[in-house]
């Protein structure tokens, strides 16, 4: 036998937790003083290993573990409760359901007037059907077909697209009505800085005039609906 | 009682259970983390860590396999992240081994001491395999299955665990009893 037979026997004898070295193993460990040292380092070991207490575990550590268990299910049922009893708020998307469909089905009508017939080249599409009782109109601009439903969608949006700007302009007036007269600007009416003329002008002209471009502003909006009614 | 039904009713839970089943698991338990980690108070901490999360994690087990295994996997894990904390905090296993006198006269209390001191010197993995397959008494086949290693790998660092043992045993001036060599001729 030689030192790696030796030195694989010992392995053998770890793993099999014990057990005689055979006689020819023995024979070596004799006349191999490197063998004898690994053969007394291994049963040191066992030795030690034999030796060891037993380890015991301190008494309060099962109370401590179930302790922490129970600990952790307190804390995540009443936020479960609280969780299911809370009040759902109501859900208002219908409004929001019903407004973009408006504007996805005007936004489709739009571009179905654009691109309809011939017409591409046209900016609107819908215009010779808006002037189909003028004698003007040419031959060649063929009124494009709009269904019913789709006009009286847009006759209504016209609608009340224009009963917001007639609200908006009274409203804008009816402000501008109730401010005091004589109020001037603060900063720039200041005397000796050249602003005399603008400060004198009353801050109820200035908000009127603002209200009539709000006007104009929101009837350039209202005109630039389109509209499938020949009445507009 | 069977293990399978140890971990339903755990599962249940039945407080009767999960006592039960800390108290079967909890000298195991505590014993690799002391080994491991050479502190009590660390070793407490640990065990109780890890016994809560097997408990919380009855419901990864395979049922096919045995439970002890997979207990101790979850106390290596959990050490292993212990010490990795404690590394940061420059507290090692090794500043509380002191020397010893040399060429001393070792009883049987001093033996085993000295090799829970040669212990903590030892790498990581060479202790976990020295502790599992020896202290725990598990074969190379669940060494293997818990350290997530082949057989072979398990072998080798077994194989060098303990002669790295026997170098610092040596090394602290522990001495072979003449008795020692009786016990194998």
């Amino acid at each position: 036998m030689n030192c790696s037979e030796f030195e694989s026997t010992l392995d053998e004898l770890v793993d099999a937790r014990g057990g005689q070295i055979s006689e020819e193993a023995a024979a070596h460990r004799r006349s191999c003083p490197a063998c004898a040292q690994l053969w007394r380092d291994h049963c040191l070991l066992d030795a030690a290993v034999k030796l060891w207490r037993p380890v015991e575990a301190p008494a309060s550590l099962t109370d401590l573990v179930l302790r922490s268990l129970h600990d952790e299910r307190p804390l995540l049922q009443p936020m479960r409760i609280e969780m299911e009893a809370a009040p759902r708020l109501p859900v208002r998307s219908g409004r929001w359901v019903v407004a973009v469909t408006a504007a996805c089905l005007a936004m489709a009508c739009l571009f179905a007037v654009r691109n309809g017939g011939d017409q591409r080249d046209r900016p609107m599409a819908h215009a010779p059907v808006a002037q189909s009782n003028d004698s003007t109109t040419p031959a060649n601009a063929a009124p494009v077909e709009v269904s019913e439903s789709v006009v009286a969608l847009l006759a209504d949006l016209k609608a009340e697209y224009r009963g917001l700007a007639d609200e908006t302009k009274a409203t804008a007036q009816d402000f501008v009505a109730v401010l005091p007269q004589p109020v001037a600007w603060p900063n720039s009416a200041l005397p000796g800085t050249g602003n005399e003329e603008a400060s004198s002008q009353p801050v109820s002209e200035i908000g009127r005039s603002i209200g009539d471009q709000i006007g104009q502003a929101i009837g350039f909006l209202w005109q630039s609906v389109p509209s499938g009614d020949p009445s507009g | 009682m069977d293990e399978r039904a140890l971990v339903e009713r755990c599962l249940a839970g039945d407080r009767d259970g999960l006592r039960e089943f800390v108290e079967q698991f909890q000298g195991l338990v505590f014993a690799i983390c002391l080994r491991q980690l050479g502190q009590r108070q660390d070793a407490e901490d640990v065990a109780q860590e890890t016994l809560v999360r097997a408990v919380r994690h009855l419901h990864h087990w395979d049922g096919v396999r045995p439970l002890k295994p997979w207990v101790l996997m979850i106390a290596v894990n959990r050490c292993r992240t212990h010490q990795s904390r404690r590394k940061t905090r420059a507290h090692t296993v090794e500043s509380v081994v002191e020397p010893a006198a040399p060429a001393a006269r070792l009883g049987e209390f001093d033996l085993a001491e000295e090799l829970q001191l040669a212990l903590g010197q030892l790498r990581e993995n060479y202790r976990t395999c020295f502790l599992l397959f020896h202290q725990q008494d598990l074969g190379i086949q669940e060494v293997a299955e818990i350290m997530e290693c082949p057989e072979g790998t398990i072998k080798t660092w077994l194989h060098r665990a303990r002669r790295e043992l026997a170098d610092l045993l040596r090394a602290r001036g522990v001495v072979t009893e003449e008795g020692y060599e009786l016990f194998r001729v």
